[in-house]
Parts: structure tokens; sequence; C-alpha cells
């Protein structure tokens, strides 16, 4: 028995449980625990809408196991995933929604577009898949692959594109969808430094304008500081500190992160 | 040198058999019923072999490719026993099932009033339980290399597993699929040990490999004839796939 066999589709609200978080349906929460092998991931974290959360860390460190806990590609051995008053996953529960039925959008690193589909039809994907009509899902993707400054490449075959721009494909693909909750895991590490600073920007731009909760990996100190409104550091499976960048104290990974040649 | 001989005993049989064949007789015996109707008849069954192998292999080479649960190695094992086992014994295993004092075949004798061996059912059951291994091992070698990220980018795009598999899995195997499809095929098309055990000798079943070995015994040059058409017949097909949908890809 797999975990898809669980009841499908969006589970029943239930009245939000007491907490420090306002009930309105605003912020991602996620405590629990996952073992893969000999690793072990245990995080708490709370993200509030209209937030960037840097997720910061050594290779192995578990982030992107992070990120796959919240989209719904690997469940939780214990604990809870909830955006809102939406409860995603909890294994105590029995509860379980499906990444499909999940608010999320998702962009890795080295962007996964579809080889066999234009940039167009990439951009498409999500929303023809919730069901939007082709002419409509086409007219929006050509919006979005305009937001990202590729006006006009809707037929360009993936092979075809640069780095960069098919990191803004797959950014555009991600949020055509408008989700709840856009997850990036080192968006910007596959390019190189030229092509870098101006994808940095372009994410700050689409960051600000998205309403929800963000959530960025990386292993980055620049687009930590200016991307994330906050910084969760991650090391061997366990949350080492939180906080604004300012606040953060500079011991232990971010240490080194922060003065690489101290 | 050892390359060379590798190729020497692939080639020099098939050119042996163009040497010593009568060619005067190539249309004669392509003009016997019997032939013809052979031909037809293993092209009808060996593609319905393949059709029938592609609509329960591929549902079995993804979930050997895509699931961790008990017994898998062992699944994967009885999945490609037909291709260790002796076609002749393949044919003999599929009459105690579907024999009409078979497991399934008394059941559907008595039940339906339906028999299967010694019908052109049992000559497409016979070729599909040879050849789908080859398509199942395949098609699950080309899952396996996929990179599952793409699924995953499916899955948080809105996609359900059957629409990730239909939109996004499917088209990126391909060529894994087109390539266990065409083994199969071919295999299916030679197939001659199951097929005379279970389907036996008849207008129905008398497909090219049964038809050239009969015919091997009165008359050893057709034989050879209908061997050269055979193998024509399937490099035909092969060639014309290639070019229809390897070569657009190119």
């Amino acid at each position: 028995m797999t975990i898809d066999d669980l009841p499908a589709g969006h589970t029943p609200r239930q009245p939000a449980a007491p907490d420090e978080h306002p009930p309105d349906g605003s912020f991602l929460a996620c405590s629990g625990r996952r073992r893969l092998g000999r690793f072990e991931l245990a995080v708490d974290y709370a993200v509030p809408a209209g937030t960037t959360l840097a997720v910061v860390g050594p290779n192995g460190a578990g982030k992107t196991t992070l990120l796959r806990i919240v989209a719904g590609l690997l469940p939780l051995d214990t604990g809870v995933v909830r955006f809102g008053d939406a409860v995603w996953d909890a294994p105590a529960e029995r509860r379980w929604v499906a990444p499909e039925h999940r608010s999320v959008g998702f962009v890795f690193q080295d962007g996964m577009l579809f080889p066999h589909l234009s940039a167009g039809e990439n951009v498409a994907f999500g929303l023809r898949c919730r069901g939007v009509r082709r002419a409509r899902s086409a007219k929006v993707a050509r919006e979005w692959l305009g937001r990202v400054g590729l006006a006009g490449r809707f037929d360009a075959r993936v092979g075809e594109l640069s780095g960069g721009q098919a990191q803004r494909v797959a950014l555009a693909r991600a949020l055509a969808s408008e989700p709840d909750v856009l997850l990036m895991d080192e968006p910007l590490s596959a390019l190189d430094a030229r092509v870098r600073g101006e994808m940095r920007s372009v994410l700050a731009e689409h960051l600000a304008s998205h309403s929800g909760v963000r959530l960025l990996v990386t292993h980055d100190p620049t687009d930590a500081r200016t991307l994330g409104d906050r910084i969760l550091v991650l090391e061997e499976g366990r949350v080492c500190q939180q906080g604004t960048p300012e606040t953060l104290a500079p011991t232990g990974y971010l240490s080194r992160l922060l003065d690489p040649g101290g | 040198m050892l390359a060379a001989c590798a190729v020497a005993l692939c080639v020099l049989p098939i050119v042996g058999l163009a040497w010593r064949a009568p060619w005067s007789s190539l249309f004669t015996q392509l003009g016997r019923p019997g032939v013809r109707n052979a031909l037809w008849l293993s092209l009808v069954c060996s593609s319905a072999a393949t059709i029938l192998s592609v609509a329960i292999g591929l549902p079995l080479a993804w979930t050997l490719a895509r699931f961790e649960f008990r017994g898998r190695r062992l699944v994967r094992a009885l999945a490609v026993l037909p291709m260790v086992l002796p076609p002749v014994v393949g044919g003999l295993a599929l009459l105690t099932v579907f024999g009409r004092r078979g497991l399934i075949g008394q059941w559907l004798y008595d039940g339906f009033g339906v028999t299967i061996p010694y019908t052109l059912w049992a000559a497409i059951l016979a070729e599909a339980f040879v050849a789908m291994p080859f398509f199942v091992v395949t098609a699950e070698a080309g899952l396996r290399s996929m990179d599952r990220r793409f699924e995953d980018a499916a899955r948080t795009l809105g996609a359900s597993r059957r629409t990730t598999f239909g939109r996004v899995t499917v088209p990126l195997v391909r060529p894994s699929l087109i390539a266990g499809g065409v083994l199969c095929w071919a295999r299916a098309l030679g197939e001659f040990g199951a097929t005379i055990t279970f389907a036996g000798d008849s207008p129905h079943t008398d497909t090219m490999p049964l038809q050239i070995f009969l015919t091997f015994q009165q008359d050893p040059g057709g034989a050879l004839v209908l061997s050269l058409v055979l193998i024509a017949v399937s490099l035909a097909v092969l060639i014309a796939l290639r070019g229809r949908w390897l070569g657009a890809q190119r």
C-alpha cells in the first residue's frame, strides 16, 4: 500500500488549531520528521503569506527534502503540513492531500522543463491539468512568458533555450497557475555568473508580486540575503537558526557561509 | 578477429539461405494459397500479440520500475521466464491452463463453450506469451533510466498520476517503448515452438514459421524461399517503422 492509495483530494475543513498564527489561511506551517535511510529531517517552521523564507545549509542538509515534503512529493513519517486551515499531510490522522491538489508551484534546480513540449506548452501545462481550455491556457501562458521577458518564444523548443531562458520558463510555469506556495530549489545555481544576476532580479520582481508563501532553497549567501525576508539555517536535517538576515547569529554553517575566508 | 567471427556467424547462414534457395520457384511458392494465408496470419497474429503485450506489459513494466514492494524481484523473474523457457514447454504450459481440461480452459469451455487451443486466439496467445518479456524488459529499462523529477514536476503542476503517465512519462520514454514493441513484434513473428504446440497446424493457425517447417518436410527448396520471404517481410516492416517513428525524431 502506498500513500497515494489513501483518499486523495482536499480534506474536509476543520477548525484551525489554536496557536500563534492567524487562522485566516495565510501561512504555511510544517513540523514533523521524515527518515530517508540513515538520514532524518526534523523541522518545525511557519511562513506567513507575503514572505520569502530562504533555506540555507550545506549539501545533504535536507533542503530539497524539506521542499518535497511541502509539495507532497514525499510524505512525513510524523507531524503536520498545513496551509492555513487546510491540512496537507498529517499521518497520525491519516490525512494526505496529493501533490496535484495542493496549491504549489515548484521550480527545480535545472528547470525540468518537459523536453517534448514547447516553452509555451510547458507554461500552459499546469493550467491544462487544472481544466483550463486550450485557447485560454495558451493566452495565459503567453502573458507569463512576456512577464519573464520571453515574449514571442511560445513555440521555442526546450532544447533551443539557454540556461537562463529555461529557468525563466520554469519560473513562469510554476507561477502560471497562481499557487499559494511557491517552492524554489536552487533556482539560480545552475546558471553562470552573468545570467545569474539577471535572473536574480527577475526572481526578486516576481517574488515581490506573488502574494503567497515562498520557500527558496539556496547555498548562496547573496541569494539568501537579497531574496529572503527570513532565513532558516538547516544542518544535518536539523534547524539551527531562524530569523531575519539582520538577527541571525553568525555561528556554525552561517559563519562559514557569510565569511568563507575566515 | 573475434568480432568478425561474430558477424560471420550472424550473416553467413542468411547468405547460405539466399545462395541455395531456388529463386525460380519464388512466384509459384508465393502463389500457393497456403503461403499467402500464412503470411497474412503471421502479420495479424504478431501484431495482435504485440498490442496485447503492450496493453498488459506496460502497466507491469511501470509497476516494476516505479514501486518498491515485497516480491518485486520474484515478479520480474516470473515475467521474463518465457524468455528462458523452451518455447515448446511454453506451449505445453499454455495447454495446461487454457486446454479444455485446463485450469481456466475448463471453466471457459463449460461456462461459455469457448475453446482456445488450436484457434487463431491460441496462436496470438502463444506468441504474446513468448514475446511479451522483450517488451517488458525494454520498457522497464526505459522507465528506470528516465529522470523521475519530470514526473514530480508534472504532479506539482496539478497532473494526477494517470495524467502524468500519459502526458509526461509515455512521451519521454517513447523511444524505449517503440524499441520494445519492435523487439516483441519481431520475436512474435518468428515464434514456432509454442505456437505449434498450443495452436497446432490448421488453416487458422499456420503462421509463416509453421508453414516453413511443414514445407521443409516435402520440399526443402521451397522452405528456403519461404524463409527468405519471411526475412524480407520483417525487414521491410522494421525499416518502414524506423523511417516513420525513429526518423521523425532526428
